[in-house]
């Protein structure tokens, strides 16, 4: 003799009346949808000291690493059945495939691609919303979470489960876990008396009243299986949510958990108002005015949408509604953070000590094997140098790049915040084909890798898990270029393809000269050796080009600007041009343009103009007459003096054997100089010391030798003033610069 | 007469609509409407009533209607945000057609809008013959509409200045109006509402204090969810106000509004329409209402100087004034736009984007 409830996991209506269809059946065993061989982890579930939410996770131990999760919460119906059978002293088992059978479907699926699952033409809740016109969530938000009445729900329950099924193909793979329920029912049935089935709706309707028979023995006789282990952990509202799936998460935990406590205190009405009064809160803390006035008005307006939608107490969509309404003032934008802070919220869940061991802790020590880094896991920090090219000497792919995958491995580590891997700088700063880690085994490693596991089950899923994370809050373009350029370290593709279409948006929002300049280059360096990490690039080109663009439009008007801004805007600039260099696909006419268009101008900052200049000569781009016309320009009395000493400094910054050749210069800068006034004078000083201390010894000497042929000095003269030490008189008038008002230079 | 008038109200021009609904009706009915809230949202969205078949009047997210409507149903009063051209008069007409049977109580909101035209204002003749009196009282559509116990429109609600504005608090909170001349008080009745409609790109004319805001539900409404709505939209309006124009200019090949529908839409919303590339937005209103202006433009172009055909170079020059409104910053954009967007469509837009780059050097 056995009884049946239908469930929805995650529903809070459930969770309730499971508890009262459990004491008013009074069963001698208690079956419930889950692996059966983790029956045995149902008791430790159960103990006082665990804080949901929390998830029984059953993974392989073999690369790839396949996972189940069966993740509850205190709204689990499943979870409340277990606590009531302990209460009660009645035995509880799962009923479903073991989990290594579960976990060799999984790899079998995984295998056939993506498509393999689907099933061809109309899903039944796709169906279903047609056919009532709200989603599926909110129908059954409305039909089943707003019921109060046992003997009611029940029915809708079972008449709702008996629906979907009809609605819908049975996948082989279904047939099979309802034959190997059907069995264990039985055999429950044999050994205790009266059995009490827990499962999803939807398998309800195939296991009441359908006999277990010889087909179902010889299904269920001989199962797949792979090797595997299994862990209870920890779980997060957070990481519910992300799980959209039908049965493995729930969208809106927060909301939930506010259905439950109402639920449980017999005021069930009262949760509309608790989720925007919520809402509200969140609201007044980060700085919006929101009243109770208007909080009142969303109440109103969402009870006055669910009954005009045909509901009993307002579903989330419509208090969603209400609050965008009401709370936003039209708008989702002002509301989105409260939404998600109070429908998904920040619960974590905690187990007892000890009782902790997941699939990421397994991969790590997996990896750490096979990548022969096992000697490192000491208490001592230890160096490893690392060459990532093609290892030519030996035969099998994976020694050939063994160090390329211990770099990834390192990375992915160091993104997902395991402090394992130190990267040490090296000498040769462009070698990019070498790398030197520290490498160190601490116990806060260990505590790392379980909190890592909070956001993947692998090493890899956690460091893609971070990186999304940081693409999240990345403010500026440079952060997701960041990103960008740590996913290619970790040789995540997916990543890289994220991080690339942020970097993109980001520049067309908001990225200043400077950013792009920047950006320019970080990414640049990345698609010149991408190559040597063996990840498909091919996307940087199109986005470099649009950076490059970017820039190109942008610095016209960023270039008139203080000091400060110059000093970027070169970097930037010097990345561009480098950038140029490298790359084929940039089409340097544009940027060509933009020096020239920056050395004539006036109007630009100084530094500027002369930097350009600068360059302009060095690519060829200006004939020595065009320059030598600049250069008198710039330095003639026309000029104000700290223009003329900014434009040369920045004349300076580049190719200065040629600049030191060129004799025409050196007069025209003595000229200049000596028709400065002692006033003019002071400001010009400090720019020209400034611009000389750049300068090598060799170099200051070759000048030296042109000054002194220009003032009519032998070389050795006017090396001689050069380089001699400043008399006490010379050094006190320089100290007296100290306190002069530099008036922005 | 009808047949003389440029344009009728909505409650005459889908009489039949509205008198199937109410023949219809099954669900109550609340105080002062014609008809259930359910039927307002078949009016609006479309469906049945008995045999008669009831078109759609606004093509877009139900569930905004829902909000709409179920905020009109709680003596709330209604602001529809948007920008120019997303249909917020219209689905204001529409609403007031529907649950009363009158949308013609309507204020244009404007600059020079007074207080007055809110309240009421005197008939100084009889004012000044007789004293004051009810006789001698102008009532405004807001008066009209509380002593009916019906819906006010109010059009473009932010171009008033903000002391009319005020003048609504009292009248939305207290649900009443005094008139101190006659010792009087005019009580709204039961069904009586506000529906205003504003202009996002009118934000900070006269920006709404936080006080009228508050005793508004606010609704913002969104531009046509996708292409093909809005090319459809484009086109057909863009054919209705031709025919009545005598261009003499062909109307455009679809593939024409298809070309600037999506170049709209991507500077609209800032990115390409496969998701892949951002792109900056431009200052202008790219509306779906100026894209059929500016079609209307172009064939009048072709029509008077032209072939009588609307060439790709008239539509690049076109969209260069319709995009480029700002020199300095949308040519910018402009440019980025088209390099990084329309030159990788190929095919089609070739032609359009050598037009545009000439425009842009």
């Amino acid at each position: 003799m056995a009884v049946y409830f239908g469930v929805r996991h995650f529903s809070p209506a459930c969770a309730f009346f499971v508890r009262e269809f459990l004491e008013r059946e009074k069963p001698d065993v208690l079956l419930i949808e889950g692996p059966s061989d983790l029956s045995g982890m149902i008791a430790a579930l159960c103990s006082e000291d665990v804080r949901f939410p929390a998830a029984i996770l059953a993974y392989t131990d073999a690369a790839p690493v396949r996972t189940v999760l069966y993740p509850f919460a205190d709204f689990s119906p499943e979870l409340q059945a277990m606590k009531w059978a302990a209460a009660h002293g009645i035995p509880v088992q799962f009923c479903d495939l073991p989990s290594d059978c579960l976990l060799a479907h999984e790899s079998e699926s995984d295998a056939d691609g993506e498509n393999g699952e689907k099933p061809a033409g109309e899903s039944v809740y796709a169906r279903l919303e047609r056919v009532s016109g709200t989603d599926s969530d909110t129908f059954w938000e409305y039909c089943f979470e707003g019921c109060n009445d046992f003997a009611d729900f029940c029915a809708a329950a079972a008449e709702y489960g008996k629906s979907l099924r009809e609605c819908s193909e049975l996948h082989p793979h279904d047939a099979l876990r309802e034959a190997f329920m059907r069995r264990c029912i039985a055999e429950a049935e044999q050994k205790y008396g009266r059995v009490a089935v827990v499962t999803g709706a939807f398998h309800t309707a195939a296991l009441q009243d359908v006999p277990f028979t010889n087909i179902d023995k010889k299904h269920t006789d001989t199962l797949k299986t792979v090797k595997s282990h299994a862990t209870l952990m920890p779980y997060s509202f957070y990481r519910l949510s992300q799980r959209s799936g039908y049965g493995a998460g729930s969208k809106a935990p927060g909301f939930f958990e506010i259905l439950w406590n109402c639920r449980l205190r017999g005021r069930l009405q009262e949760a509309a108002a608790a989720y925007l009064a919520r809402l509200a809160a969140f609201q007044r803390q980060h700085g919006y005015s929101s009243s109770p006035a208007e909080v009142i008005e969303a109440l109103r307006l969402a009870d006055t949408l669910t009954l005009m939608r045909g509901g009993v107490i307002p579903a989330l969509s419509d208090l969603r509604d209400a609050a965008v309404t009401c709370l936003g003032h039209g708008s989702f934008g002002e509301i989105s953070l409260a939404c998600a802070d109070v429908e998904i919220g920040t619960k974590i869940g905690s187990l007892p000590e000890g009782s902790v061991h997941t699939s990421v802790q397994e991969d790590f020590l997996r990896q750490l094997h096979d990548l022969k880094l096992e000697r490192f896991r000491t208490a001592s920090a230890q160096e490893t140098e690392l060459d990532l090219r093609e290892n030519l000497r030996v035969k099998s792919e994976k020694s050939a790049f063994l160090d390329l995958y211990r770099s990834r491995f390192l990375h992915q580590l160091r993104t997902a915040g395991v402090e394992f891997g130190t990267p040490v700088a090296r000498q040769q700063d462009n070698a990019t084909w070498a790398e030197r880690w520290s490498l160190k085994w601490t116990p806060e490693t260990e505590i790392q890798l379980v909190e890592a596991s909070l956001t993947g089950d692998t090493v890899e899923q956690t460091a893609r898990a971070a990186l999304g994370m940081r693409l999240a809050n990345a403010n500026a373009v440079t952060d997701a270029a960041d990103v960008l350029a740590d996913a290619f370290l970790c040789g995540l593709p997916d990543a890289v393809r994220e991080a690339v279409s942020a970097v993109q948006r980001m520049t067309a929002d908001c990225a200043s000269a400077a950013d792009a300049g920047k950006t320019l280059g970080r990414l640049s360096g990345i698609a010149r050796f991408g190559s040597i990490r063996r990840i498909d690039s091919s996307a940087l080109p199109p986005l470099l080009q649009q950076i490059y663009l970017r820039f190109c439009l942008s610095a016209g008007g960023a270039a008139v600007c203080d000091a400060n801004a110059a000093a970027e805007l070169i970097a930037a600039v010097t990345a561009v041009n480098d950038a140029c260099i490298a790359h084929d696909f940039l089409d340097d006419t544009r940027f060509l343009k933009l020096l020239m268009q920056f050395s004539e101008s006036d109007r630009v900052n100084a530094l500027i103009s002369g930097f350009a200049a600068a360059i302009l000569t060095e690519r060829g781009s200006i004939s020595a007459e065009q320059l030598s016309t600049l250069i008198s320009r710039r330095l003639s009395r026309g000029t104000p003096p700290a223009d003329a000493a900014a434009w040369f400094e920045g004349l300076a910054k580049r190719n200065r054997r040629a600049l030191i050749g060129r004799l025409s210069l050196w007069e025209k800068l003595c000229d200049f100089i000596s028709g400065l006034d002692d006033e003019e004078f002071k400001p010009v000083l400090l720019a020209l010391r400034r611009t000389f201390s750049e300068f090598t010894a060799a170099e200051k000497s070759d000048i030296a030798e042109n000054i002194g042929e220009v003032l009519g000095m032998s070389g050795l003269q006017a090396a001689e003033i050069v380089f001699s030490d400043l008399t006490e008189d010379e050094q006190a008038e320089i100290d007296a610069l100290d306190d002069f008002d530099f008036d922005g230079i | 007469m009808e047949k003389e008038t440029l344009r009728l109200p909505a409650e005459q021009l889908y009489q039949n609509e509205i008198n199937a609904l109410i023949a219809h009706e099954t669900a109550p009915i609340p105080a002062g409407w014609q008809m259930s809230p359910r039927s307002v949202l078949t009016y609006i969205c479309g469906g049945k009533a008995g045999d008669t078949v009831i078109t759609p009047k606004y093509v877009g997210d139900k569930r905004l209607v829902e909000i709409c409507i179920a905020t009109l149903v709680t003596d709330r009063a209604l602001l529809l945000i948007g920008e120019p051209g997303t249909a917020k008069s219209w689905l204001s007409e529409h609403l007031t057609a529907a649950i009363n049977g009158n949308s013609s109580q309507v204020i244009q909101g404007t600059a020079g809008t007074t207080e007055e035209q809110i309240r009421y204002s005197w008939n100084y003749a009889l004012l000044l013959a007789k004293g004051p009196s009810f006789e001698a009282l102008v009532k405004t559509p807001v008066y009209r509409a509380m002593e009916t116990g019906t819906i006010a429109r109010i059009e473009e609600i932010s171009r008033c200045a903000s002391e009319v504005q005020d003048a609504l608090i009292s009248i939305l909170s207290e649900k009443r109006i005094s008139v101190p001349e006659l010792s009087a008080e005019v009580a709204a009745k039961k069904g009586f509402s506000v529906i205003a409609t504003a202009n996002t790109r009118d934000k900070g004319v006269n920006e709404m204090s936080a006080a009228l805001k508050r005793r508004f539900n606010i609704v913002v409404l969104p531009t046509p969810a996708d292409l093909e709505t809005e090319i459809e939209i484009v086109r057909s309006r863009a054919e209705q106000m031709s025919a009545g124009m005598d261009l003499h200019a062909e109307l455009p090949a679809r593939s024409a509004f298809e070309k600037i529908v999506t170049v709209f839409r991507e500077l609209r919303q800032g990115q390409s329409l496969d998701g892949q590339v951002k792109v900056k937005p431009t200052t202008g209103v790219l509306s779906s209402a100026e894209a059929i202006s500016l079609m209307v433009n172009s064939m009048a172009m072709a029509g008077a100087f032209g072939s009588g055909k609307v060439t790709d170079a008239e539509l690049a020059s076109a969209l260069q004034g319709a995009v480029v409104k700002d020199e300095s910053k949308d040519q910018a954009a402009w440019i980025e736009y088209l390099e990084n967007v329309m030159r990788k469509k190929g095919g089609e837009y070739n032609a359009l984007y050598a037009a545009c780059r000439e425009l842009n050097p």
